[in-house]
């Protein structure tokens, strides 16, 4: 890991080990993992160009997850002390008489094994400039975004979120592990309410040197500005070009966000496209998707939470099903060797990749545009969605922030809303074009964020069902 | 807690604070989950505390871990973010709230965390076997029993001091059926755990290893049953369904906070306007909907909200009208009205902010068999599924687990994979009958989001069931 200065960590990697350290000592356990997760957090957001929120958090979780008799009990606290850490295993041998013999138990050797094979431990995961952005510097940076929303004429909202992250696991087969994160990521949305238009970008990265707040904002303004007073055409399915935030909604729903496609627990649910056809081609032969938290742009993470060292994951090898993520229970249950990509103890969703990338094509954007005779440029895919089948990999929800006619070639201008409802998938099988350039997009629901980095695809036919016709001048 | 809480209050105001408010809560968690016959069971503490002050018109908040101890730091810290950004941030204003000194308990029958957790995991497990039991086509079961209590100490700086206990309790279930490659997962009271506020008695309620058997041979009916089709239709919603139309249709865009602009980085805001208040018509004449934050055994129903506001019912559709936002003290200043009681924070570590609460259409005076014999030709959808909204909320798709066909007033054949969508003020509009009290039903859910960084919080929904005309379903779903 990286060993810089750091400033203003919530533990210190000796606090933190200390902690790990004294459960796996003082457990009684057939067999003990402990997972120490600390942060701070800090957030200014503004909203009409002001800033409304200001906050700052200081948060541990330790975890511990032990055997008893194939027993598998889950406690979690926030007190690292020592006499809350002796309690905590006191109640877990205590749950663990309740409980029933779990069908699968981890196997807490397999991490140990691949934290010795892991080539890639010094990983820098850790920027001391980034850590140290503080709320004047985060001031500022809603200074720049808010000054060029306002020479653009629109107003605007957004975010800055600075992040200082430790994450320290160790388990009774003698892991013990560490590691430092930080990470800021920038929202700007460009709105213009009076014209039904807005505009949408990001950025997320381990190191603030590499943010440029303006550009970031310069693109979100002038997408509102193109898409001021959008007309009603009527939805039907057509071709449609999705911009990175429209792809990356798509790679995060079919994730842990709703079906859970990418993991383990969707297929024991039976419920798992991906899983039920591994070996068979379910999109385009263009498509390649993997999980690699070494890509450039991204914030890494070296080893999941049960401390497995993360390796590349294929899921989509040239439109062929190739895997899905496990932890180590699921690679228990499944036969499977763990992945890399378990999630929280007790967490609901089961293991699933937080480094997704879907490789580029050889076209660029305005390759896509130019060869579109009659379609859709979709700007960003609303973040909520309705999820109908993991089987099918079945998903509705509604375009957001800027959605262009495009006819004979050209964007010819702004139109309202679609609501869409595809077997995504499906969609993916006609795919026409993949842009060179791509983006990061990323999510924030999990504790470490979760990222896809994204190019445009042209989709040839997606399946539009609706229009947003309401608009203000239709209230009373 | 308490004198933590007044340590906080006392620290931000001597360091120059003109208004402060610190939280201090201790979280606890059980969830007992089975599947496929086994039952584990995990339990989650959180303790810590909040304090957020007033500097000159802007805010600051800082929180910390309970074991830290170092509450002179967090205070220090919230001060410093007040101050950091003079001139960039607007004026805050307060709406005036009297000081209260109050206890609130959520009352419990039978207080789940001092049941003995064998008998719990026997709940679990008998569930699991009814459905197992029921049919050898049952390839997954699922069963979950869920509880959590928060105590919490609010103090402010203009003398309200409140501790209140929270426990809600959930319970829901699920079954997978396979047969001829054909898979359909049914659940019970529908997709979400069902919370309430209250003890194990509500669990009882439910009826659930009662129910077991009947939702697996309810899957079982649906492997054969024809896909629900595109059309036009009149739909009659069942309970679970209108709760949660009403939720993304009705509650997120009432939120003051969103109508202003708040979320606009997030989720998105409302296209509910403040002109829009006390003329626009949302619905048609027969809809009146609350939000009720002292519902008996809701589980969004609490003594005082995090500001301490006392928690109230809140006419928000009168006939139809669009009448009232749901406001925290802040956001009650644009109206120059008072707070009515809904900022609330999901943790020790999250402020408060403008969260729906219990919300309910009101019953009318129809029954479910009478709005079923009025149509000629339409759906009775159960079961909520899924469901999403865009992000100005106003066009939405839900999907129920069954619908019955309708023709000539009768049912007359089960369908699957029912989805309608529409745009709320359209759909609203439309609804032509709302049956009467003894069918109304408000259920629960534990993590509904919103705000960063992410706030997920207990919030109510449902009412009688209710009809509506001309509704698009499908979209090509089959």
């Amino acid at each position: 890991m990286s060993t810089d200065k750091r400033p203003d960590m919530p533990l210190g990697e000796d606090q933190a080990l200390e902690a790990v350290n004294f459960g796996l000592q003082a457990s009684p356990a057939d067999a003990t993992e402990v997972l120490v997760l600390a942060e701070n957090t800090d957030l200014t957001r503004f909203a009409n160009l002001a800033i409304h929120q200001n906050v700052t958090e200081s948060q541990y979780q330790i975890f511990f997850r032990t055997v008893w008799n194939d027993r598998l009990v889950v406690v979690k606290g926030n007190d690292l002390s020592q006499e809350a850490v002796k309690k905590a295993l006191l109640r877990s041998e205590e749950l663990a008489a309740s409980v029933s013999p779990s069908a699968a138990l981890p196997n807490f050797a397999y991490p140990m094994e691949s934290a010795a094979n892991d080539g890639r431990q010094d990983v820098v995961t850790f920027n001391p400039a980034t850590a140290n952005c503080g709320a004047e510097e985060r001031a500022h940076i809603v200074d720049r975004v808010c000054n060029v929303f306002r020479s653009c004429g629109v107003s605007g909202a957004g975010n800055v979120r600075v992040r200082r992250l430790e994450m320290a696991v160790g388990n009774s087969a003698g892991l013990l592990r560490y590691a430092p994160f930080s990470i800021i990521a920038l929202v700007a949305v460009a709105l213009d309410a009076a014209n039904n238009a807005s505009g949408y970008n990001t950025w997320i990265g381990r190191d603030i040197e590499a943010m440029d707040a303006e550009s970031s904002a310069r693109e979100a303004a002038v997408k509102c500005l193109m898409g001021r007073s959008p007309k009603l055409i009527e939805a039907r399915p057509m071709t449609a070009i999705l911009e990175p935030p429209a792809v990356a909604q798509l790679f995060f729903h079919l994730n842990f966000r709703s079906l859970g496609v990418w993991g383990a627990q969707s297929a024991g649910n039976r419920d798992n496209i991906v899983y039920d056809n591994l070996g068979e081609r379910i999109t385009a032969d263009n498509i390649i998707v993997y999980d690699e938290m070494m890509t450039d742009g991204l914030a890494p993470m070296p080893f999941d939470y049960e401390g497995v060292a993360k390796q590349r994951l294929d899921l989509i090898v040239n439109g062929v099903a190739k895997g899905i993520a496990h932890d180590l229970t699921s690679a228990a249950r499944f036969g499977h060797a763990p992945t890399g990509h378990a999630q929280m103890p007790g967490n609901e969703f089961g293991p699933s990749p937080q480094h997704l990338v879907i490789e580029g094509g050889d076209s660029s954007v305005a390759d896509l545009i130019e060869s579109t005779e009659y379609g859709v440029l979709v700007s960003r895919i609303h973040g909520f969605v309705s999820p109908l089948s993991g089987k099918e990999g079945y998903i509705a929800g509604t375009t957001r922030d800027g959605l262009f006619l495009v006819e004979d070639g050209r964007i010819t201008g702004p139109i309202r809303n679609f609501r869409w409802m595809d077997r995504i998938f499906s969609a993916f099988e006609t795919v026409e074009g993949i842009s060179r350039e791509r983006k990061v997009q990323f999510t924030d629901e999990l504790w470490f964020p979760t990222c896809v980095v994204a190019p445009t695809i042209k989709l040839g036919r997606f399946n539009f069902i609706d229009v947003q016709r309401w608009t203000e001048e239709r209230s009373p | 807690m308490i004198n933590l809480a007044r340590d906080l209050v006392s620290m931000a105001l001597s360091m120059g604070a003109q208004y402060a408010e610190g939280r201090v809560a201790d979280q606890s968690q059980q969830e007992i989950v089975g599947t496929d016959g086994a039952a584990s069971v995990s339990e989650f503490t959180t303790c810590g505390f909040g304090i957020r002050v007033l500097v000159d018109g802007q805010w600051g908040f800082a929180s910390d871990n309970l074991s830290q101890q170092q509450p002179s730091e967090s205070v220090w810290k919230a001060i410093s973010l007040a101050r950091a950004m003079p001139r960039r941030t607007r004026t805050v204003r307060l709406a005036d709230v009297p000081p209260v000194q109050a206890i609130y308990e959520t009352p419990c029958e039978q207080d789940p965390f001092n049941m003995p957790v064998p008998e719990k995991v026997e709940m679990v497990q008998a569930i699991m076997q009814a459905m197992a039991g029921a049919s050898d086509k049952v390839s997954k079961t699922q069963a979950k029993l869920d509880f959590r209590r928060e105590e919490s100490q609010l103090v402010t700086s203009e003398g309200t001091e409140i501790g209140q206990t929270i426990t809600l309790t959930g319970a829901g279930m699920a079954v997978t059926v396979a047969d001829r490659g054909q898979v359909f997962r049914r659940t019970y009271p529908y997709s979400h755990t069902d919370f309430g506020t209250g003890g194990f008695e509500l669990v009882h309620a439910l009826k659930p290893t009662e129910a077991a058997a009947a939702i697996v041979h309810e899957a079982i009916e649906l492997l054969d049953a024809p896909p629900c089709g595109d059309v036009v239709s009149t739909v009659i919603l069942d309970p679970t369904l209108v709760g949660m139309v009403l939720h993304e249709t009705m509650g997120h865009p009432i939120e003051m906070d969103r109508a202003l602009g708040d979320e606009s980085d997030n989720f998105g805001p409302s296209f509910l306007q403040v002109h829009h208040l006390g003329d626009f018509q949302y619905a048609s004449e027969l809809v009146n909907m609350v939000a009720d934050a002292t519902r008996p055994k809701a589980v969004a129903t609490y003594g005082y909200d995090h500001e301490g506001v006392k928690a109230q019912s809140i006419p928000i559709i009168k006939d139809g009208v669009f009448s009232n936002y749901l406001m925290s003290r802040e956001c009650a200043t644009e109206l120059d009205q008072p707070s009515n009681g809904t900022a609330r924070a999901s943790s020790w570590n999250r402020i408060p902010m403008v969260r729906i609460t219990n919300l309910s259409l009101v019953p009318g005076e129809s029954t479910s068999e009478q709005l079923i014999s009025e149509t000629d030709d339409g759906l009775y959808i159960e079961t909520f599924k899924g469901g999403d909204i865009d992000d100005k909320r106003l066009t939405f798709s839900f999907m129920g687990e069954r619908a019955w066909k309708i023709r000539g007033g009768k049912i007359v054949g089960l369908v699957k994979n029912p989805v309608i969508y529409g745009e709320a003020p359209i759909f609203w509009r439309n609804c032509s009958g709302i049956a009467g009290p003894d069918e109304d039903r408000v259920l629960g859910i534990s993590s509904c989001g919103k705000g960063l960084p992410w706030q997920f919080i207990p919030t109510g929904q449902g009412g009688p069931p209710a009809r509506f005309d001309h509704v698009k379903v499908g979209g090509g779903i089959g």
